[in-house]
This record gives C-alpha cells, structure tokens and sequence, in this order.
C-alpha cells in the first residue's frame, strides 16, 4: 500500500511532493495561459454572429467549468475526509473553497459582460446563472463556516456537511443547461456529445483550459501547504500555553505551597 | 480607447479581461501573503519552543 494514493493523505509526504510539483504547476501555468491568452485574444477571428466578443469566450467558458470541477474536487475531499478521517482531505477541500469561489466570481463577471451585448441584459433569473450564484453562496458559506468554528475538527466535519448539501447545485449548475429550457447556450464542451465549437476557437479554448487547470493545481498545493503548517504553528502554540501554564502552577507552588492545592 | 483594435464591444471585452486578472492577481497575491506568514510565524514559535524557558 506504500505507493498508494494514502502515503500522500501523511502530511510530511504530502510536504515533499507538492513543494517539488507546486512550482512545476506554476511555471507551466504561466507559460500556457500567456500562449493561450495570446493565441485567443490575437490570433482568432471574430464570430460571424458574436463578433469580437466571442474573446470573452476563452475566459468564461474555462471559469465556469472550474467552477464546478473544483467544487466536485471538494466534495470529494470532503468525503474522503469524514470517511476516512485523512486530516489532509479536510485541508484540501478548505484550500480549494477560495480558488473555486474566484472561478466562480470570474464566470459570473464575465457572464454578465457577455450577456449584455449578446442577451440584452446583464443578468437573468436563468436556472444555469442562478445555480451559478447559489454555488458561489456555497463556497462564501463553506469559508464562513471554517472561520467561525475554533475547533478545527469541528470546523471540518460542519463544513464537508455543508459541501455535501451544495454538491446538488454544483451539479445543477452543469446539467441546468440539459434539465430546462434557458437563455443560457448549450454546454460548449462534453465528453459525450459532439463539440459545438469551431475548430478556429476549439484548440485556444483547451490551451486555456489547460492553463487554468494547472494554475489552480499551483494554487491548491500552496494553499495546503500553508493550511499544514498553520495546523502546525496552532499545535505548537497551544503546547507552549500548556507548558506556560504548567511553569506558573509550579511558580506558584514552589513559593506557597498551599497554593498549589 | 481600444489599444488592441477590438471595435465597438472593446468596452466588454477589456471589462472581461481587467476583472478576471483582477480576480486572479489577487487570489494568487493573497495565497503567496498568507503562505509566507505562516511560514515565518511557524518558524518563529518552533524556534521559541527549542529555546529553554526561564522556568526550567
């Protein structure tokens, strides 16, 4: 089992790994989303319906769909984390929650900026825009909630709850689109289905795809690693308090010994 | 004003862009502030816990 996918879930194991993978992630992410901004704000032609702003495009469509992914990466941090207990689960699923809500925030922006020129209107109480602005509620409501418990294992096990009850508009979210009849366009990309994107667009989109991907793989191991050692430095700082606490009892003891009784 | 010549949605397009690095530059610079924070605090109390307290 020593080479299981487990041997990371040990802090220290996870340590070494991701301050070697974490600057590989970063600079690669740099390099492919300059090429990709570079590739689909200047050498794409605009749509002979949309325009120029079809540039929006290579922004919203990669923010949207880490939105959801990232919260699908929490869920099952979450899972993995009450199930099995693995501290490290709980800590990416927290590290992951602000990553997720700026894709989210940045799909929503650049939504509301495409929208106007395309839709006539900047927002619409559309099923895929509403699901969108209630998962960013949930990442909001998932930060809030680590920060307002003290214990952290509390803190944990309250908010992989919460990220369970949000995975069902995570999920809406992405199927809105097939389940109702809304404003908002068809999925661009699946697995399963043909691509509705030209040729012209498609390859910039996955250079960008891959980008963001990469950058938030960059992101979330700096974020877990600042999360260990911040469980580290509580660790140590509750020790010292114990053993000041101990050295006044014992102060107090060695000059009165009534006191100490 | 329209640098890049992207005509007359340039105002959504730059709007788009400005607000995503906006998102982004500050996600990426609150990340790396809060790591070395903690770095340095974590560094500072595992060197205060090695140093022999006055009471012992």
């Amino acid at each position: 089992m020593n080479n299981s996918i487990w041997t990371f879930a040990n802090p220290h194991n996870f340590m070494r790994l991701s301050g070697v993978v974490a600057p590989w992630a970063a600079a690669l992410a740099a390099i492919t989303l300059a090429i990709g901004l570079g590739w689909s704000l200047f050498a794409t032609p605009p749509d002979y319906q949309q325009k120029e702003t079809i540039k929006i495009f290579f922004i919203h469509v990669p923010a949207a769909m880490m939105a959801v992914n990232i919260y699908a990466v929490m869920v099952i941090a979450s899972l993995i984390g009450l199930i099995r207990s693995h501290p490290v689960s709980h800590l990416v699923a927290k590290a992951a929650a602000p990553i997720g809500a700026a894709f989210t925030l940045v799909a929503i922006i650049t939504g509301a900026l495409w929208g106007q020129p395309m839709w006539g209107a900047w927002w619409v109480w559309d099923a895929r825009l509403t699901s969108v602005l209630i998962l960013l509620f949930f990442y909001l409501g998932y930060l809030a909630l680590w920060n307002a418990i003290e214990d952290p294992v509390k803190a944990a096990d309250l908010a992989s709850i919460l990220c369970l009850v949000g995975s069902l508009f995570a999920f809406m979210s992405r199927y809105a689109v097939e389940f109702w009849n809304t404003l908002h366009q068809g999925a661009s990309l699946s697995l399963d289905k043909e691509s509705h994107v030209a040729d012209v667009y498609y390859a910039p989109l996955l250079v960008m795809i891959l980008g963001v991907y990469l950058l938030f793989i960059a992101l979330l191991m700096v974020g877990v690693r600042t999360e260990i050692r911040a469980r580290r430095l509580r660790a140590l700082r509750i020790a010292q308090i114990g053993q000041a606490d101990a050295a006044l009892t014992r102060t107090a003891a060695a000059g009165n010994p009534a006191s100490a009784q | 004003m329209d640098p890049f010549g992207f005509g007359p949605y340039a105002a959504y397009i730059y709007g788009s862009y400005g607000a995503s690095f906006a998102i982004f530059g500050g996600l990426i610079l609150w990340t790396l502030h809060r790591n070395s924070r903690v770095r340095r605090e974590l560094a500072a109390a595992e060197a205060s816990a090695r140093k022999p307290s006055a009471a012992e």
